[in-house]
């Protein structure tokens, strides 16, 4: 990567600041371009691999119409629920491999890339892509590949396989010994498997369901329990690696699950096209993959208005009322679609009593975005469901440029402190005192505590100088 | 069947040309990102092994898809270290953590403005750091920058004026 342009010059929609630009740019080359990686790079890839490679042979073999199936893939998950990718003891394994009823079943439909004339409807079905040619005979690899490729699972044991009835079947799949069960569900149709939907134990959606059409953005909800609450939402187009969007919902980080509901913005395709929804939760202590609900749906070629992340012309959003001699227009600031690095304002009208002012407005803030304001993308941790507004707020002291805001402790007990309901209430608190030029800084309490908000926000302080 | 092929006679060259063409590149750009080189490795490891895996599986040999693909998947896992990290530092309760590492390579620090310039750019949230990163390292398009984020062009277009304000305000602000 070679400096293209030169600093300052010209570029297709430069942005208004040349100089800064071409600063950054200097800065980041001067950076980068002299670090170079340690030579090991391609040996540590290809190790990593091959503790891989030998399921993809299995895999291979099986699709290839190699005789008792079964018993390979009951040594597959023997190996994997060993804890190991044990290449030596799955090569030695398949040459013993025992003939089970599983076998019968499987041996018969031994095509592997050879076309498919049969139909299968692609809209009901999450994985592999009716329209590529990869076909698995059997569930347990197709499982295998749909937790990997799509869910993105990088460590993995496949649990019992199901047999409920001939044409379908479920197969569990966990990321560590112990873990929850993701459990997948796979349908024979046309003579091989294909993945339908899979359920985790702590991701339930209820919006959008199964099948549905969808228009970018959407809007989701459900009910979650993950590490600070956050579940990760893919977009994906079948049989492509990369998302068409993402995004992420926020629902209790301790249990029961939460609710949660959110809106995620994909790029929209130029014709409809089958699409797959994924949700789901990732390890506190290494960033795996724990968890995923997944479905397949239908990705339309439909633009909702403007980008929920702009949330409109945020200056003349609101119901600003009439400011009369006893009313006054003031700001609220909520959150626009996902983004937690905004903040955008509503108008509000409150009553004029000066020294109240700020009580007033943060009431408001309290009450939430109008029904209205939520469909057009805004979003916030307010309201919350704690009681009367006026209950949440026990009272507002500014002193020397620091508003102290005292909140009910029943919004600490209602919220999870995931970091994205606590930078939310921060911001949206400190950025709604601050607009009145009296206010530079914002200590937020509960229950008259500092150090219960700080606790809350897991933060060394209570009070807060930016947003 | 019962014995598998030594590493070298299964070495893909396909896999070798790709590492030889995008590798180094990506390190760099996780590195802008993470601030860390080993972590950089790390993170573009992991990408170069999921891509590989879906080649195996999956046709993907589309020249524009693949290097794509890859880039998406620095990307993400840069954010998920950064992630990890904030989440590490919290626990620990610092107060407001250095914007630069300490396993940053110090020698390539040692010109003040570059340094001034990439602290303030840490400054920055997420999502535009990223887009700077991608717009005015990688030299990627705006639809580039899109895909590679998943997120629309307006957006990219967003993130990359406020950004790109916000940095300039950090600069004057110094």
């Amino acid at each position: 990567m070679t400096d293209h342009h030169p600093p300052g010059g010209p570029s297709p929609a430069e942005p208004d600041d040349p100089r800064t630009a071409a600063r950054l740019r200097r800065a980041l080359h001067a950076r980068a371009d002299r670090i170079e990686p340690a030579s090991d790079g391609l040996h540590r890839i290809e190790e990593r691999l091959m503790s891989r490679t030998s399921l993809t042979d299995a895999q291979k073999w099986i699709l290839g119409g190699v005789a008792a199936v079964a018993g390979i893939l009951a040594l597959v998950a023997v190996v994997l629920a060993g804890g190991g990718d044990d290449d030596g003891d799955l090569a030695t394994g398949s040459s013993t491999t025992t003939t089970t009823e599983e076998a019968t079943t499987t041996t018969t439909e031994a095509t592997t890339t050879t076309q498919f004339t049969q139909p299968v409807d692609p809209y009901a079905v999450a994985f592999p892509s009716p329209t590529d040619s990869r076909r698995f005979g059997a569930p347990a690899p197709a499982a295998r590949a749909y937790a990997t490729d799509v869910l993105g699972f990088t460590e993995l044991t496949l649990g019992e396989i199901g047999r409920s009835q001939d044409d379908t079947t479920e197969v569990s799949v966990t990321d560590r010994e112990g873990g929850p069960e993701t459990v997948i569900r796979l349908e024979r149709l046309e003579d091989s498997w294909f993945v339908v939907r899979s359920t985790a134990p702590d991701i339930e959606v209820t919006e959008p369901s199964a099948g549905t059409s969808l228009a970018t953005p959407f809007q989701t909800s459900g009910r979650a329990l993950a590490f600070e609450g956050t579940v990760d939402v893919l977009v994906l187009e079948q049989g492509s690696p990369l998302p068409r969007g993402t995004g992420f919902v926020t629902g209790s980080g301790t249990p029961p699950p939460g609710p949660f509901s959110g809106r995620i913005v994909y790029t929209a395709p130029d014709e409809p096209v089958p699409g797959v929804l994924v949700y789901r939760t990732l390890s506190a202590e290494d960033g795996r993959v724990l968890q995923a609900t997944s479905f397949p749906v239908r990705l339309t070629t439909e633009q909702l208005d403007e980008e929920p992340e702009d949330c409109g012309d945020t200056s003349d959003s609101g119901d600003p009322g009439e400011a009369t001699p006893d009313a006054r227009v003031v700001k609220v600031f909520f959150h626009c679609g996902t983004d937690l690095d905004e903040v955008v304002a509503l108008r509000r009208t409150v009553p004029a009593d000066d020294p109240a002012i700020l009580t007033n407005t943060i009431g408001a803030l309290l009450a939430g975005p109008t029904e209205a304001e939520r469909d057009a993308g805004f979003t916030s941790v307010f309201p919350v469901d704690a009681g009367a507004p006026s209950e949440q707020l026990h009272g507002v002291v500014i002193d020397g440029g620091v508003a102290t805001i005292d909140l009910s402790g029943r919004i600490r007990d209602q919220l999870a402190n995931s970091s994205a309901n606590t930078l939310t209430l921060r911001s949206e608190v400190f950025r709604t005192a601050t607009q009145f030029s009296s206010v530079a800084a914002v200590e937020i309490l509960f229950d008259g505590s500092c150090e219960a908000f700080a606790q809350w926000s897991q933060s060394d302080s209570c009070l807060v100088t930016e947003p | 069947m019962a014995t598998m092929a030594p590493i070298e006679q299964r070495a893909d060259p396909w896999l070798v040309e790709l590492y030889r063409s995008h590798y180094r590149d990506l390190v760099r750009l996780a590195a802008l990102l993470v601030d860390d080189r080993g972590l950089a490795e790390e993170i573009v490891q992991d990408a170069f092994v999921s891509v590989a895996r879906r080649r195996m599986q999956v046709a993907l040999d589309d020249e524009q898809a693949t290097p794509a693909y890859l880039r998406s998947a620095v990307m993400n896992g840069a954010r998920s270290a950064l992630r990890r990290r904030a989440v590490r530092r919290r626990h620990l309760r610092s107060v407001e953590p250095p914007p630069i590492a300490p396993g940053a390579d110090r020698e390539a620090l040692a010109d003040a403005e570059t340094r001034h310039v990439l602290i303030a750019l840490h400054r920055l949230p997420t999502r535009q750091r990223e887009v700077l990163v991608l717009r005015y390292y990688a030299d990627l398009t705006e639809a580039e920058i899109a895909t590679t984020l998943g997120i629309s062009a307006g957006s990219v277009k967003t993130h990359a004026h406020r950004g790109l304000a916000a940095l300039a305000q950090h600069l004057e602000a110094e």
